[in-house]
């Protein structure tokens, strides 16, 4: 039987995503981008991007370089391409920085916005090729990886996108198309982006995780198919959307009707799902992780409903605070949520599974201090809820303090990552154990697969 | 010394591999239910299948060779084959009634 194995690449990309996280989380405190800035602002879309790329997106595939295995049954295809993925992400996200600094007016050339774009499209695409490979492997895949595929769609669509609005904006692409590109398919960049690959790859992954980590059973009938095929369809409206304005050159009102009360649904299905999994778990105690975790539905929940006002009443404080809740109390939320679990696990399985069987393991809990960590997140979701109130109410020094409490909050955390790593919480009988690598694969390997 | 019968071996078998914890969890994997079946012959051939609490967990393989481990030091054993399935599935109800009160 194939059984899924340790992810060698995975703690690089979470290593380079919170990275990534922090240094957005100071531009923001610094008051560089929004709100100071405009919505389209050149130093505004460098703090997006870091974030949407840099943090989320790194996070996400790092997380599914480790966890698609478990979702289809199959290892990991092509694990070897990870790294060279990973170093064209970082360059192209780089490059792509510079341009909007060249944009914002800085000295660089503005030919860094499309060969930044183009190395993502590469960086990406070796992402795609792994997982897709890895979920083509599996003769059928269950519902949760589902999603993953859809989301995988969605994020070729967003980097496709992504790089044509890039050599828009660097004049490389002109024509009608290219105008109408640059005045209706930043949104759509955004929704696809944002809700079609982040939010449907964390919904699939935490349709499975979520159920493991709470020992519920997992969510089987209705409910998780209205998730999945609402989401979908809100998918495919998108798509219709961006058709429409590559053709014609307008926005479809209808179309993105369509997409938003398709997400809807998703969305309510989905909560409907996360809700049952709490109640029929049979872990009683929440560990931290999925306490945290709560708080990140709740966002999404809030994030969801705050965007359909926002898009409704046309205020950009409200789309611009619902935006922030989704990114940053949703995705971010539920990633550092879950990074709290899966970096010792991740540890525990490179320092201590090799010895199960001839020596006693402790558990992956014994490696974290749970009542240490809990002011992080605590701090981490009042300081977002702070930056949104004050996006929609124009604070700017209250959205800065929120913001640098956020910084000082994801510090805290990364102490603990990092604590996790280096064995530093263990209990006694294994303190003498030696520490993995922080980040680089481990030297001592034991394959089993 | 005469080999151990096989109902004898099962037993030195089972308190084996009580000492394989799962991770998540933090009891032994026996009286988690993850043992499905111990096959013992008369020349102490011994088969196991188990199952993990999550389908392809990344700590299966190593929970699988930690069985293989502690077979391996049973007296008695003279060979072992392990094998992992997820047919049927594992679910809470397979706890043992005093584990599962610890949840």
């Amino acid at each position: 039987m194939q059984m899924a194995c340790i992810s060698r690449w995975t703690l690089a990309f979470f290593g380079s995503a919170l990275g990534a996280l922090v240094l957005a989380l100071a531009l923001l405190a610094l008051g560089i981008g929004y709100p100071l800035g405009s919505l389209a602002a050149p130093a505004t879309l460098i703090v997006v991007h870091l974030v949407a790329i840099g943090w989320l997106s790194l996070l996400m595939l790092g997380a599914l370089l480790q966890f698609l295995p478990v979702l289809v049954g199959k290892p990991l295809r092509l694990a070897g391409l990870a790294p060279w993925a990973l170093v064209l992400l970082l360059v192209g996200l780089v490059l792509l920085l510079g341009g909007f600094a060249g944009l914002e007016g800085l000295s660089l050339p503005l030919e860094l916005l499309p060969l930044g774009g183009l190395m993502l499209v590469c960086g990406f695409a070796l992402a795609a090729v792994i997982l897709f490979s890895t979920l083509f492997s599996a003769g059928s895949l269950p519902f949760p990886a589902g999603f993953v595929a859809v989301a995988l769609g969605s994020l070729v669509i967003t980097v496709l996108l992504g790089e044509s609005l890039a050599s828009a904006l660097a004049g490389l692409l002109g024509g009608d198309a290219a105008i109408a590109l640059i005045n209706h398919g930043v949104g759509l960049h955004a929704g696809f982006g944002l809700g079609g690959w982040l939010t449907l790859a964390a919904m699939g992954v935490s349709y499975r995780l979520v159920s493991m980590f709470l020992i519920a059973p997992e969510r089987k009938g209705v409910v998780p198919h209205i998730a999945f095929w609402g989401g979908f369809a809100a998918l495919a409206a998108l798509c219709l959307a961006l058709g429409v304005v590559l053709v014609i050159g307008l926005p479809s009102g209808l179309a993105l009707v369509a997409a938003g009360l398709a997400a809807l649904v998703s969305l309510g299905a989905y909560a409907s799902d996360v809700v049952a999994l709490y109640r029929s778990r049979r872990r009683r105690e929440l560990e931290l992780h999925t306490q945290a975790a709560i708080a990140a539905f709740a966002a999404l929940g809030a994030g969801a409903l705050m965007l359909t006002g926002a898009l409704w009443s046309g205020s950009e404080g409200a789309l611009a605070g619902a935006v922030y809740l989704l990114a940053l109390g949703w995705l971010g939320g539920l990633g550092l949520a879950m990074l709290y679990k899966i970096v010792p696990f991740l540890t525990w399985l490179e320092c201590f599974a090799p010895d199960m069987g001839r020596l006693p393991t402790p558990r992956v809990q014994d490696l974290v201090h749970e009542a240490r960590a809990r002011v992080w997140f605590w701090a981490y979701f009042i300081a977002t809820a702070l930056t949104v109130l004050a996006l929609m109410l124009d604070l700017e020094l209250v959205f800065r303090a929120g913001a640098a409490l956020q910084l000082v909050a994801v510090l805290g955390l990364i102490r603990h990552f990092y604590r996790a790593r280096r064995l530093s919480d263990i209990s006694a009988p294994w303190r003498n154990q030696s520490p993995p690598r922080l980040f680089l694969p481990a030297s001592r390997q034991r394959s089993l697969s | 010394m005469s080999a151990p019968a096989p109902a004898e071996l099962e037993a030195d078998i089972r308190a084996a591999l009580r000492a394989v914890i799962d991770p998540e969890l933090g009891h032994n994997i026996v009286d988690l239910g993850m043992i499905y079946d111990i096959a013992v012959d008369e020349a102490g051939a011994v088969a196991v299948l188990m199952t993990t609490t999550t389908r392809f967990c990344p700590a299966s393989a190593f929970l699988e060779e930690a069985v293989r481990e502690r077979l391996a030091g049973v007296a008695g054993v003279t060979s072992a084959v392990v094998e992992l399935t997820y047919d049927p599935p594992w679910t809470p109800e397979r706890m043992a009634p005093e584990i599962a009160l610890r949840f």
